[in-house]
């Protein structure tokens, strides 16, 4: 059965040519928000898409000084993300989101020794209200959403009897609320250059252990080329800007912080339904809190897309 | 179209790869109780090589910041809180003995251990789990976990063995220069890149706030973060607060735990509390006094006319070089103390 699985890993690399990789958020949840597509469905339309994730999250830093890490430290997040959007009627959407996640921690100088967690992660439901769609005329739109984080995902995941820590666990195990808005501007009625800007909060619960993820909060603003071609491209600058965790109602120490990250992306419009796309975030610049914070080194995002 | 389920596919690939195998086996505490504290195992590099200042003018550090202070024969040694926070073990060498120097920066409980001769590898490496907020070593030659603050193996082929403690002591850094101003202390250079000297757990010394759980916790008889020497003698247990000893100069206190008649030395003023057993192995019974700052490094004296320094060794006088033996003890933040040990009595002025 393994080799199976093996085999179309294997084959599926071959036909994407390129690395195949994913993305979370440096708190160790899922980056939920950030990884739903930033459009809204037209009425009666359905969007299905699947994006596979990887994020390294390797890099040391005091404050906004990188250092080096001696410990060798490999931390990963895989997800699947799983998106469905329905449009209800021409100003009202909806859109949700399940997530698989696996979570691994190697640290190198201790022999390989390796801790892992992987199941259903939280979900995202929200609703979307678009009052202004591009078009001809209007070149100028606009989407607000709000929602519910689902804590679907398990966060008892125990290892050799013992339970792993909260940024080990697929899920955080809280209910939370979210936040999305997002604006584009066309400059053109065939809307071939875009401007956009994007912004998503979330507000994070405690769970059963008393243990809250900080709040956080991400605006990006960006540019988006669409050609005579199958391709777009489009990159943003993101701001993330995350609150310390909380356990008993205190802080935890060396959690939260800022984030200043490039955002680019590809797709590749397969057909007049399906597209491909591929995405990464690039660290510029980051100012963490406490003294020492291990916080991601890369994000990608490859995915698929289908409109009907 | 084939891509949406390969996409599929392959994350179940990667979900669905074997899990690790089971090696916990039994844990003689609570096994629920024992917990993943996020860095992993050896995601808090021990000390393996340490290298030394020669003395205490090589390391510029405020006076109150604290140091573990070692003595092993003549050879006396000082390790900074400012480097255990970030590493927690220190394995060392003394003329060819191998000894641990632990210190758990949530439980503010620091201990030396010596090496236990089952191989040839004695360290000790950092687990990355936490049984009562506290520090869980693992030795590297049976990869047993062992509770700092029990200092017993609690899971692994040497579960129940306890570990031999030596003397050390806890002091400020203001007080290690005035007693041992030209001995060595554990250079910052570790081999690890780490914000030394910047304190990896912004307030938590100064709140009554725990990071992970810890048994006991409702005990308020001193502050959470209090740092208390808390004593075991047999199936006693009495705590002393740092603010029972005089901020102006040694409070010495002649008191009995367990049946055994102790002497504790404390001092607020240069952060030392210790306790060592007043009963000699010759059958002679021992009286204690402070002494003047004059005396340093000795800081008591007693009714033979010995000087005694904090590591229980007679420096001058009848009994030079013989030392006294110390009950199992150390200094810890109050919460902890009452977590491993609740039945503690603790120490009050007018007894």
């Amino acid at each position: 059965m393994k080799s199976v699985w093996r085999s179309i890993l294997f084959y599926s690399c071959l036909l994407f040519q390129c690395q195949v990789l994913a993305a979370t958020c440096s708190c160790a949840g899922v980056p939920l928000l950030n990884s739903m597509q930033s459009g809204s469905a037209k009425s009666g339309d359905w969007l299905l898409a699947a994006s596979i994730e990887r994020h390294e999250i390797n890099d040391l830093y005091a404050g906004s000084k990188k250092i080096n890490d001696e410990t060798h430290r490999e931390r990963r997040v895989e997800s699947l993300l799983l998106e469905v959007s329905h449009g209800i009627t021409s100003n009202w959407s909806v859109s949700s989101l399940l997530s698989f996640v696996k979570h691994r921690r190697q640290i190198g100088i201790s022999e390989g020794s390796v801790s892992s967690a992987r199941g259903l992660g939280d979900g995202v439901v929200l609703i979307k209200y678009t009052p202004r769609r591009l078009g001809m005329v209007n070149r100028f739109a606009y989407s607000l959403g709000v929602g519910l984080r689902l804590p679907l995902g398990e966060n008892t995941q125990t290892q050799d009897g013992l339970l792993l820590s909260e940024d080990m666990q697929p899920g955080s195990g809280a209910q939370g609320y979210v936040l999305w808005a997002y604006a584009v501007r066309s400059f053109s009625a065939q809307g071939l250059t875009q401007a956009f800007a994007g912004f998503n909060a979330s507000l994070n619960g405690e769970n059963s252990r008393q243990y809250q993820f900080g709040n956080e909060q991400n605006m990006n603003i960006g540019l988006a080329f669409q050609s005579e071609f199958p391709v777009s491209l489009s990159v943003a600058l993101q701001v993330r800007n995350s609150q310390a965790d909380r356990r008993f109602a205190s802080t935890v120490p060396n959690t939260g912080g800022y984030w200043l990250d490039l955002m680019p992306v590809v797709q590749y419009k397969l057909t007049q339904q399906w597209a491909l796309r591929f995405s990464s975030r690039l660290p510029l610049h980051r100012k963490l809190n406490g003294a020492l914070q291990f916080t991601s080194s890369e994000v990608y995002t490859l995915g698929v897309s289908v409109q009907y | 179209m084939p891509l949406l389920p390969l996409l599929v596919a392959l994350c179940l690939s990667a979900c669905l790869d074997s899990a690790p195998e089971n090696t916990a086996g039994f844990w003689s505490v609570p096994q629920s109780e024992v917990l993943d504290g996020g860095p992993g195992k050896d995601g808090i590099p021990a000390v393996d090589a340490p290298q030394f200042y020669q003395d205490a003018s090589g390391l510029v550090m405020a006076d109150d910041e604290l140091v573990v202070a070692f003595r092993f024969g003549n050879d006396v040694r000082a390790y900074p809180h400012q480097v255990l926070d970030y590493h927690e073990v220190v394995n060392d060498t003394f003329n060819n003995t191998e000894v641990v120097i632990s210190y758990c920066p949530l439980t503010g409980s620091s201990m030396v251990w010596q090496g236990e001769a089952v191989s040839s590898n004695q360290s000790f490496g950092v687990s990355g789990l936490l049984y009562n907020s506290n520090l869980i070593l693992y030795d590297r030659a049976t990869n047993s976990h062992w509770s700092q603050m029990l200092m017993q193996s609690i899971n692994g082929t040497r579960i129940h063995q306890i570990s031999t403690q030596l003397v050390s002591s806890e002091m400020s850094w203001g007080t290690w220069k005035k007693l041992y101003p030209s001995k060595p202390v554990l250079n910052f250079n570790t081999g690890f890149s780490r914000p030394y000297g910047r304190y990896p757990y912004g307030s938590y010394k100064d709140s009554d706030a725990t990071i992970f759980p810890a048994n006991n916790s409702n005990d308020e008889r001193f502050s959470a973060k209090q740092r208390v020497l808390g004593v075991k003698v047999l199936e006693s247990f009495k705590a002393y607060s740092m603010a029972n000893f005089s901020s102006d100069g040694i409070t010495v206190i002649a008191d009995t735990i367990g049946g055994e008649p102790l002497t504790v030395w404390g001092s607020q003023n240069l952060n030392i509390a210790v306790v060592f057993n007043r009963l000699l192995s010759d059958g002679s019974l021992l009286s204690f006094s402070a002494l003047a700052p004059q005396a340093f490094p000795a800081l008591v004296t007693d009714d033979e006319g010995n000087h005694w320094d904090v590591f229980g060794v007679a420096i001058s006088g009848p009994r030079q070089g013989q030392s006294l033996n110390q009950p199992f003890s150390f200094i810890a933040y109050w919460f902890a103390w009452a977590a491993f040990y609740p039945d503690t009595q603790v120490f009050e002025v007018d007894q």
